[in-house]
């Protein structure tokens, strides 16, 4: 099958996708109890003010036509304002997102670094200190709360050894001209080094907080796949032939565990970037889980719709770009 | 249903005159489920029905020889763990001080030979609200993960049985669900919905029933149309009774392992959303709630608050994880 009608392909289903996702969090809204116009206005509005939100929500027409209007509105780009900060919710994401997909990515790099090694190395050293160590660690990082482990490393890192700064946001005053929205990258492309210690030192505490809860299943998966490869068939031919160990390893072994990992690895990715809720609050990082959060405890409804429906498309489209990836590098997919 | 006859003394004995009481599976059924369902109740019910606790746990405790003795050796000690922590939930309770009584002259004490776990802001006996919240957490935890099941796992196999439309269709919704991340989705719901310990409940199982939809779907589709599935419709069995007797009990294994994995899960949402504030209400004893109390003392050293509870949290859901790995090697 060519390249572009396996791209249309998957473009169909990303359509049907997002269609089901939007479908879920209209039900979420509308359908389930509670009157959305008192999420607006409060409970406190008399009913004047609730009957003139609902007609111009369309509370009172049939559901079939509010779900219309409320696609057509998602299809201008409008998500609704919110009036805890008084500006549309897309400007609002446009300045949080950034901060996000920081954190997300930082996590995500340094759990893939030290999981899919230690994966490995574990799978083939059976019993070894490094298999053990790498059941304690992921059988901790999978059960541990994150937003516990965050508490912990703030206590431990910056106020007993004070190796941490204040955990309170992204910048301590030091912010780059802004060209990407990541401080990190920003202050590299200035050249401003101040900058990049001051982002960097900003990020660690977190992005490690994610790395070690996201990285321990996918450690499990990397050892799993690495064993079942290890005592395949074309593992002991090669072995029979007199491969030497180093290159059935590196040359047989990895390149046939890697592809599944890194469907694992894009996956959790797709996750990080709608799951960096707990410790952006944690952290008072100002992405979009704190936004989410901050406008629920304001009773600002349209932000937390705007936030779901922005990590589900993204969870969504991360996992489009890696399966056209394997199509390309991956000869099986394409029969 | 007949009383088996003495046996061997000890623990053997109490096991098999269980196995043989509870011996038909529709019995089996009924005795499970009931006993769910009232430890469901005792441990979640806000009130203080301490007969009725005691009696549960006088019945865990009789129960606890059978699952030992039935159980493989490798899953003994989580076993243990596990039941050690529910009789902790339904009894501890009994023993501790007041955990909503307010002492404010006690207000931040430390951990020390009287107050085992030290006081938080409010003076409140922080030992006394981790063995109050377990009750809390435990039982909104398998209440969850039991109602996800209940509704995931028969949907899952319908959906092979039916297959096309329906079947696709199902998939589709459960994979739009699965694109949402599980605590965003369940924050959106709870901020529509408002927050309740009923809907607490319901919307933690929401958010789980595709991960059984689609974990009973893939594992009926292999057995779908082996020959004593076969065997059963030519026999003119109706689809139900297909469903029920002999598709279901052979999946049972992995859906176990995975409502072991879902309860720990159930706790994590639920001590998540009591932390950012949108969980339990505020003096309730609860785990996440009391972590992020704690959080707010941490900026003066007062590690105590927060330190234990969420250690609470750990060691429950690392229990919870390991029965689930356990049980999914020995099968």
């Amino acid at each position: 099958m060519p390249l572009a009608i396996y791209i249309g392909r998957r473009l169909v289903f990303l359509v049907v996708a997002l269609f089901g996702v939007s479908l879920i969090t209209f039900v979420v809204t509308r359908v389930l109890p509670g009157n959305p116009a008192y999420l607006i206005v409060g409970v406190q509005a008399d009913e004047t003010t609730v009957e003139a939100v609902i007609e111009r929500l369309g509370l009172d027409r049939p559901i079939v036509e509010q779900y219309g209007h409320y696609m057509r509105q998602l299809f201008s780009g409008d998500l609704g304002d919110s009036w805890r900060t008084k500006n549309p919710v897309t400007t609002d994401i446009g300045v949080r997102w950034p901060a996000t997909i920081e954190l997300a990515s930082a996590a995500a790099i340094m759990a893939v670094a030290w999981s899919v090694p230690l994966g490995v190395i574990s799978a083939l050293r059976r019993r070894s200190l490094s298999d053990r160590l790498a059941n304690v660690a992921s059988g901790l990082g999978v059960s541990i709360p994150e937003f516990w482990l965050g508490i912990i490393l703030i206590l431990v890192f910056f106020f007993h050894l004070d190796l941490a700064p204040a955990p309170i946001g992204r910048s301590l005053g030091v912010v780059p001209p802004d060209v990407t929205g990541l401080y990190t990258l920003d202050s590299v492309i200035a050249g401003d080094w101040g900058a990049l210690r001051s982002a960097l030192a900003q990020l660690a505490l977190p992005a490690i907080t994610l790395a070690i809860t996201t990285g321990a299943p996918l450690l499990r998966v990397t050892r799993g796949f690495m064993r079942e490869t290890m005592a395949s068939h074309h593992i002991r031919s090669a072995r029979a032939l007199g491969v030497p160990e180093r290159s059935i390893v590196l040359r047989h072994a990895l390149p046939n565990v890697l592809l599944p990992v890194s469907t694992m690895a894009a996956m959790m990715y797709g996750y990080l970037l709608g799951g960096t809720v707990l410790v952006e609050f944690v952290f008072a990082w100002p992405g979009i889980g704190k936004y989410a959060i901050d406008s629920i405890n304001a009773s600002d409804y349209a932000p937390v719709l705007a936030a779901v429906l922005l990590s589900a498309c993204s969870y969504i489209i991360v996992y489009l770009i890696m399966d056209i990836l394997h199509f390309i590098i991956d000869p099986r997919t394409r029969t | 249903m007949s009383v088996a006859p003495p046996r061997a003394s000890g623990s053997a004995a109490w096991a098999g005159g269980l196995r043989t009481m509870a011996g038909t599976r529709p019995v089996r059924l009924v005795v499970v489920g009931a006993t769910l369902a009232i430890l469901l109740v005792a441990l979640v019910w806000d009130s203080e029905w301490r007969a009725l606790r005691v009696v549960v746990s006088v019945l865990a405790i009789a129960l606890a020889p059978a699952v030992w003795d039935s159980q493989r050796r490798a899953i003994r000690p989580a076993v243990a763990v596990m039941l050690a922590l529910i009789l902790m939930a339904l009894i501890g309770p009994l023993f501790t001080r007041d955990p909503l009584m307010l002492n404010v002259g006690e207000s931040l004490t430390t951990p020390g030979s009287d107050l085992w776990f030290g006081t938080d802001q409010h003076g409140r006996d922080i030992f006394a609200r981790v063995i109050h919240g377990a009750r809390l957490d435990l039982g909104v935890g398998f209440s969850a993960a039991a109602l996800a099941v209940i509704v995931g796992m028969p949907l899952g196999a319908l959906a092979v049985l039916r297959g096309g439309l329906f079947d696709s269709v199902l998939l589709r919704i459960s994979e739009s669900f699965q694109a949402f991340p599980t605590l965003l989705l369940a924050l959106g719901i709870v901020a529509a919905v408002g927050p309740s310990i009923p809907i607490l409940i319901f919307i933690i199982a929401i958010v789980n029933v595709p991960v059984y939809l689609r974990l009973t779907r893939s594992a009926v589709a292999p057995i779908v149309n082996a020959d004593f599935v076969l065997a059963a419709r030519c026999a003119g069995q109706r689809q139900l009774t297909i469903l029920f007797r002999h598709i279901l009990p052979n999946v049972r294994q992995v859906v176990l392992a995975q409502f072991s994995v879902n309860v720990a899960w159930a706790i994590q949402i639920l001590a998540a959303l009591s932390f950012v504030g949108l969980g339990v209400p505020v003096p309730t004893p609860e785990w996440g709630a009391m972590v992020r109390e704690g959080y707010e003392q941490l900026v003066y050293g007062r590690w105590w608050v927060s330190v234990f509870p969420g250690v609470a949290i750990l060691g429950t859901v690392l229990t919870l994880n390991q029965l689930s790995d356990r049980v999914r090697h020995t099968s």
